[in-house]
């Protein structure tokens, strides 16, 4: 893999370089073809990733692998209760200047990265996650009055765990919409964890990832990525399925009516098209297909519905429901 | 657009025309058999039906699928959308045709570009894959119900409609009925009823286990009312037997319904000792003077209150006059009755004594 890939817009050269960053993380990040998929995805399409998985599944080490494949400068915040908003956005100290004097000099908190890594997000208080909103959303962090845009490409890789919540502030509705992906990190398979040991029982792997991509050549394939064509049938099929994870909607789908509280937003459509686009040129495409959306619905709606407290009660899973919503809407497209 | 993609656009609308006329064949076929097997129920059960008007209107709908079949154009974008969603074209034919036909789009730009290499290698397999994939016309069914919706109603409508006995089966009866009555009461009236004829329990009896035999018609029915004898009774009793009914071998039978005739108390099996000469003489003065009417006839409500019951009449009661008394030995032994034998015997039994 060469860093200096020749700066060609053709699609055939994106399609081979975002398989060959796959192919480099899936080097490292053993039997989580799924997860790099996802990660990679929602980096050239510009969301956010929120990774949920058990401790010991490879989630930081996932973070900083890609920051070395794509060349990106890399922070990474543990969030405790007692963490500040300023610690994550930065503060103004007070400075003295060579020449005598004084000033409150703003000093850059670890969001002014290419790649944050938000490690346990849902140990931090309301306040601390909230200040990560703007950052996430406008790509810039306001203080003092002063706004100050982020670096490009930007992207947020919070980690939360399913388990041990005691002591945890579980995100509101709004700041998850925020996340283009939800991606649950599954356990990985008996193969891959004995090829794991082979990799990493005495190394780091992450830390000798050859850089495939500049951030430059992200920014780049991201364009191209745009310039995805995209049918009307394609935008239909979108908002239909956007529709029918919504209750109240007359095109939602029986599933829906039955365990859904709070269905799909607009945000959740346009994060289905931008991410479905990454995956057409993934598939050396460069045009959108309505698989290449069903490929992504999964894990762009599932954190953006809201199940009905009895469904849950009963058992019902988000997942689930959703699974089924999509078959219905996949047969019908 | 490239040939390839024309060529295969082509054969998609080939496709869906082939398809649409499979689908307005089935649904012809299907009403054809459905009015075949309308119109002969019609014609065995409520008008005759002639064959021409009935393979005529099954013709109909044949018509109207040629006309609809006619009447149909298949727009590209539908082409498009057809192949992209059964030859895996991955909506490539619809971004195709939605990009040609966008006049600002740049033809030059790289996405647009690689669509159509894209479509260079996709549209002959997708070719391919048309050719491979069968016409699933699926006519077996409803052609096998049509063919057997038409020979039934080739052989049905064959048969003479059965309209006249058919309908009259039911509502025939009744009045056949009331004119059979109205005829034996005619009779009765003239003439001593008959005892137990011998033609009418034959008739009766071949009526309720012979074959079914044609009505009489209104004529017959009228002929034998106003001839008034045993031979028009009794072909009447036979004719109409069968196809009355019960009621009509009832009737016909010389059994006796209510008020038919005076109650002479001959049925009563008591003997004219049991009877006394009180009771006769008591019977002798209610007897009507006249042709009084003898039977329940709602026609003649009016004869029967203004007829004097046999209490009412003065001269009556004063005819009668006590009877001498007769000992029993004096009186005539007259045959006993088999209602008297009964009790006799009965009362002998239960007392221990033998006659």
């Amino acid at each position: 893999m060469n860093k200096t890939e020749p700066a060609d817009p053709s699609f055939p050269v994106a399609h081979r370089q975002l398989n060959d960053v796959c192919a480099a993380l899936e080097g490292v990040i053993v039997g989580q073809q799924e997860v790099v998929h996802g990660i990679v995805t929602a980096v050239f399409a510009g969301g956010h990733v929120l990774l949920e998985g058990l401790p010991g599944l490879g989630k930081t080490h996932l973070a900083k692998a890609l920051a070395a494949t794509l060349g990106l400068q890399w922070s990474r915040v543990q969030c405790t209760p007692d963490l500040m908003p300023a610690d994550v956005t930065g503060s103004e100290i007070f400075s003295t200047t060579p020449g005598g004097g004084s000033e409150f000099v703003f000093r850059p908190g670890p969001v002014f990265a290419q790649l944050l890594l938000v490690d346990e997000i849902n140990r931090a208080t309301p306040r601390t996650q909230a200040a990560l909103l703007e950052a996430m959303q406008e790509m810039q962090v306001t203080h003092a009055g002063t706004s100050r845009p982020l670096p490009q490409p930007f992207c947020v890789l919070a980690t939360q765990n399913p388990i041990e919540l005691e002591g945890t502030y579980p995100l509101p509705e709004a700041q998850l919409d925020r996340f283009m992906f939800k991606i649950k990190v599954p356990y990985p398979a008996r193969d891959s964890l004995r090829r794991m040991l082979e990799i990493s029982l005495d190394a780091e792997p992450a830390n000798h990832l050859p850089v495939v991509l500049d951030p430059a050549e992200v920014l780049r394939l991201s364009a191209l990525c745009r310039s995805v064509l995209v049918a009307e049938g394609c935008k239909q099929a979108a908002v239909e399925l956007v529709l029918a994870t919504q209750p109240a909607s007359a095109a939602a789908h029986s599933p829906a009516q039955a365990h859904i509280r709070y269905g799909a937003s607009p945000r959740a459509l346009q994060s289905l098209l931008r991410s479905a686009r990454v995956c057409a040129v993934l598939a050396g495409r460069s045009h959108l297909a309505v698989d290449d959306i069903a490929s992504v619905a999964l894990r762009t709606l599932r954190h953006r519905v809201l199940l009905k407290l009895e469904s849950e009660l009963e058992g019902h899973d988000t997942d689930t429901v959703l699974q089924e919503i999509i078959e219905r809407w996949r047969r019908e497209h | 657009m490239r040939n390839p993609t024309t060529r295969l656009f082509e054969a998609v609308r080939r496709r869906l025309l082939l398809l649409r006329l499979a689908t307005a064949l089935r649904s012809a076929t299907w009403a054809a058999a459905a009015i075949l097997a309308a119109l002969t129920l019609v014609h065995l059960f409520v008008a005759r039906l002639d064959v021409t008007t009935v393979f005529a209107a099954a013709a109909l709908p044949w018509l109207v699928a040629a006309g609809w079949i006619a009447s149909q154009r298949i727009p590209l974008e539908q082409c498009a959308a057809w192949a992209d969603r059964h030859l895996e074209g991955k909506s490539a034919y619809a971004t195709l045709l939605e990009t040609v036909g966008d006049q600002t789009a740049t033809s030059a730009s790289p996405a647009v570009e690689r669509l159509l290499l894209w479509l260079e290698v996709a549209a002959p397999r997708s070719e391919a894959m048309l050719q491979a994939r069968p016409l699933q016309m699926r006519l077996a069914k409803p052609v096998m119900a049509m063919c057997v919706s038409a020979a039934l109603a080739a052989i049905l409508l064959q048969i003479p409609a059965q309209d006249t006995a058919s309908r009259l089966s039911t509502s025939a009866a009744i009045p056949v009925s009331r004119t059979e009555l109205a005829a034996g009461v005619t009779t009765k009236r003239g003439d001593p009823p008959a005892k137990g004829g011998t033609a009418a329990p034959a008739a009766a009896a071949q009526g309720s286990r012979g074959p079914a035999r044609e009505a009489p018609t209104g004529a017959e029915l009228a002929a034998a009312t106003n001839a008034g004898d045993d031979s028009g009774q009794k072909g009447l009793a036979s004719s109409t037997a069968p196809a009355t009914g019960t009621s009509g071998s009832r009737a016909s039978a010389g059994g006796r319904e209510a008020g038919d005739s005076a109650d002479t108390l001959e049925d009563t099996g008591f003997s004219a000792a049991w009877q006394g000469e009180l009771a006769r003489q008591l019977l002798t003065a209610a007897a009507p003077a006249d042709s009084a009417p003898t039977r329940a006839d709602p026609a003649r409500a009016g004869d029967y209150a203004a007829a004097p019951g046999p209490l009412d009449d003065p001269s009556a009661m004063a005819r009668i006059v006590a009877a001498p008394a007769v000992s029993p030995e004096a009186r005539p032994r007259g045959p006993v009755g088999p209602a008297e034998q009964a009790y006799i015997r009965a009362y002998f039994s239960g007392s221990g004594a033998s006659q």
